[in-house]
């Protein structure tokens, strides 16, 4: 269904990424927010609060691909976040397979407070993933509705 | 502390939404009290705005839109916005009228090359305005802008209508009408002075398409007393002031009797009085609250040694030798009120008594004077010699000729004339493109809502009203050097940082050039906060902006209120929960219970001490009726569209 794209386009994705406020967020701010291009991010107080719905809401807005950003086993700040977490993400995998979207374009990446290496590594592996993979084929046109959850 | 949802109706300006997004909110209740009260529109609020964050020449900029003449109202403006001002239910109004002079001051002092350049002439019509005054100048300058070529014409030899000739240099000096004048002149209005029109339907033939009476009320009403007219000695109040502003400066006589209690009476009684007459004295048949004429004026009046007799009515002027040597007068009493609530004055018989006088100078009202009306014109004129004119768009009966100002109104302020001026210069556009008059002119949308004192205000410190300098008794004998001075910087910035600042966006503008990245979102009122935000969030293209609809607003620090951010906590629309209890499994600290509701289901219940509001059982809940606060699933999606659109 997809295109595939060679390296040598200037095809750089449009990511959303949502932030768990306790440790991905502290890592954001300590790098001032300074961004891979075309990459943005929604904070939320846990993980645990994106359910798959603000996923394929994304998806529909044309975006390329969503990272999810949370925390470790034994990290969260409320004990639970990140299971509820994981079983989100592989809710929104399943859904994603029966669609026919590719899974590289969702990716969970749990890294603690310090780990700001590991995050920029995933960030940038994540980034060449989707340029490999292209552009999203599933963009709606949403001039006219207005989609609430 | 104070809690959020307080500030946010009263003030609203300026919060970060709790810290969640770098956006701002700025909301507008209401058009404030002094806007709604000035008959002009200027929007009073946005340049005290202005003024206390000393940027003085955007504060000017800000009255220009509206009122041509800073410099005249800041002077003799009959202030209606300082007695709507809310600040006199906390201690005194703000001195608006005082710091409108202040900014006019400080252009003066300060304009270095800044000129005027001629406006370019678009449109193919022409139009003749009779009269320079205040309404005559303001249409002119409205219409000029608008593109059209406009003459002015004015019968006397210098322009200005009664600023320039009825009211006395002391309270407006001659300069700062010269340059108001100057200053419309140049954007290319053509103004011929000594011109008087004799034929005003040749003007219509000769090549102007609409023609603006703005004559103004310049004839004195009579006394209808027996005596009047017989001997010399009774000269008119328009007639005197005008000869003064002429440059006559002799002594109208020892002992001057002004009748009236307007405040062209107080003028004329203080022009005397500077003239050198030994005894100024003033007959009102009233008592002192009914005088029409300013507070401060009377005061000043009474200072500088006027005597002010209150409950008097002229009822003869004797005379000698063909000159005038009394006047006989009667005491009066007031009323009970009437059925308007009015108390009339009723004359005590046998009270008769003589004043001796070499002067009166009767100062009851004006009219219009229509002399310059052929015989057989067809104006319709009502019997007190003004224009019957419809009073939306000033179009008198005959079409093409519009009137406005005190020739419509009879006397009144100059911050009147100019509000019909502008009416005016709107309509004669409408009519010159063709458009229905008729159609009602839109008078810029304000509401009249009461804005009532919040808590906020009460907490504010008391503070007296700046008192604007004045000459001292000493320096203002003799001469007509102008009594109320300027502020200064320093005054005027503290005066007004006074302006409670009602409704609470300023709606100066400055705002929308300052801000590229559009954080400060453009609202009307009528907005609820929720529809408010996921307006900015959805369709910030829905904002447009043009002036009369939609303002821009610059906002800043009221008073340093301690502001507590609602914590981030779950919370239940209970309306929504079916309870099915998916919730309560899944949240590990046991924050969320399952009680009983009022309908006898079973519905969530969340604990707001124990709950950390992760927000997780919002994800979960599969009737949306749980909702972390400030990360609601509208907030959520509204941010993830707003950013894939920058």
């Amino acid at each position: 269904m997809t295109k595939m794209h060679n390296k040598k386009s200037k095809f750089t994705p449009t990511i959303i990424s949502f932030v768990c406020n306790w440790s991905a967020y502290n890592i954001l701010r300590k790098i001032e927010f300074r961004l891979p291009a075309n990459m943005h991010y929604v904070r939320v107080m846990c993980l645990g609060r994106i359910n798959p719905s603000f996923i394929f809401k994304a998806f529909e807005l044309g975006v390329d691909g969503v990272l999810l950003l949370g925390c470790p086993p034994g990290e969260c700040h409320y004990n639970f976040g990140n299971r509820i977490a994981e079983e989100h993400f592989n809710i929104a995998n399943n859904v994603m397979h029966l669609l026919g979207v590719e899974k590289e374009r969702l990716s969970l990446i749990q890294v603690s407070n310090k780990d700001y290496l590991i995050l920029v590594r995933s960030m940038k592996k994540f980034i060449n993933v989707l340029k490999r993979v292209g552009p999203n084929p599933f963009k709606i046109d949403t001039s006219e509705k207005v989609w609430t959850p | 502390m104070t809690n959020i949802d307080d500030i946010i109706d009263r003030e609203g300006v300026c919060l970060k939404i709790a810290e969640i997004d770098a956006k701002f909110r700025i909301k507008k209740i209401d058009s404030s009290p002094c806007r709604v009260a000035c008959p002009a529109g200027v929007n009073v609020k946005a340049y005290l705005g202005l003024i206390a964050l000393g940027k003085f020449e955007q504060a000017l900029e800000v009255v220009k839109k509206t009122n041509p003449f800073p410099g005249i109202c800041g002077r003799i403006c009959t202030y209606p916005c300082e007695s709507e001002c809310r600040r006199s239910e906390i201690d005194e109004p703000i001195a608006i009228r005082a710091l409108k002079r202040f900014i006019a001051d400080y252009e003066l002092k300060h304009a270095k090359g800044k000129k005027t350049k001629p406006i370019k002439r678009t449109k193919r019509e022409k139009i003749a305005i009779i009269g320079s005054g205040p309404a005559g100048l303001t249409a002119a300058n409205d219409l000029i802008r608008s593109g059209y070529s406009v003459t002015v014409f004015e019968a006397l030899p210098v322009a200005g209508g009664m600023m320039t000739v009825g009211i006395p240099a002391y309270r407006l000096p001659k300069e700062i009408i010269q340059i108001g004048i100057d200053t419309i002149a140049t954007l290319g209005v053509k103004i011929r002075t000594n011109t008087k029109i004799t034929d005003v339907d040749s003007l219509l033939n000769s090549g102007y398409d609409a023609v603006f009476i703005a004559i103004g009320a310049h004839k004195g009403l009579k006394l209808n007393i027996p005596g009047e007219g017989d001997y010399k000695g009774l000269i008119d109040c328009t007639t005197f002031l005008k000869k003064v502003s002429f440059g006559d400066r002799n002594k109208p006589g020892k002992i001057v009797i002004v009748i009236g209690g307007g405040n062209s009476a107080v003028d004329s009684a203080r022009t005397a009085l500077r003239l050198g007459s030994d005894e100024v004295h003033i007959l009102y048949r009233r008592s002192r609250r009914e005088m029409p004429a300013d507070e401060l004026e009377i005061n000043d009046a009474e200072l500088e040694g006027v005597k002010i007799h209150y409950l008097v009515a002229p009822v003869k002027i004797l005379g000698k030798d063909n000159k005038v040597i009394g006047l006989e007068c009667i005491k009066m009493r007031l009323s009970e009120p009437d059925d308007s609530g009015r108390r009339k004055p009723v004359p005590i018989e046998g009270s008769e008594f003589v004043i001796d006088a070499d002067i009166v100078i009767p100062a009851i009202s004006q009219k219009p004077d229509l002399s310059f009306l052929p015989r057989n014109h067809d104006f319709e004129i009502s019997k007190w010699d003004t224009f019957e004119v419809d009073p939306y768009t000033f179009a008198t009966n005959k079409p093409g000729f519009f009137a406005g100002g005190d020739a419509v109104t009879g006397p009144k302020t100059v911050i009147d004339a100019t509000a019909a001026g502008h009416r005016a210069a709107k309509s004669i556009d409408r009519y010159l493109s063709g458009k229905d008059l008729k159609e009602r002119i839109s008078e810029g949308g304000f509401g009249e809502r009461e804005l009532e004192l919040s808590f906020v205000d009460t907490m504010i410190e008391k503070k007296k009203c700046v008192q604007v300098p004045k000459l001292t008794l000493q320096e203002r004998r003799g001469n007509f050097n102008e009594v109320e001075l300027s502020l200064t910087e320093e005054q005027a910035i503290e005066e007004a940082k006074r302006c409670l600042r009602c409704g609470p966006c300023m709606e100066c503008v400055e705002c929308r050039p300052d801000c590229d990245k559009k954080l400060i979102v453009l609202s009307s009122t009528g907005l609820t906060e929720e529809d408010f935000l996921i307006r900015i969030h959805w369709a910030p293209e829905q904002f447009p902006v043009t002036d009369n609809s939609w303002n821009g607003f610059l906002c800043w620090q009221r008073m340093e209120i301690p502001v507590v951010v609602d914590p981030v906590v779950c919370i239940v629309k209970e309306d929504f929960c079916r309870g099915c209890g998916r919730c309560e499994e899944v949240c590990e600290y046991s924050a969320i219970k399952m009680v009983k509701g009022e309908s006898g289901v079973f519905i969530a219940n969340v604990d707001q001490s124990i709950c950390r509001g992760c927000g997780i059982c919002a994800a979960i809940c599969p009737s949306g009726a749980m909702m972390a606060r400030h990360f609601t699933d509208k907030w959520i999606s509204g941010v993830i569209e707003e950013k894939l659109k920058q």
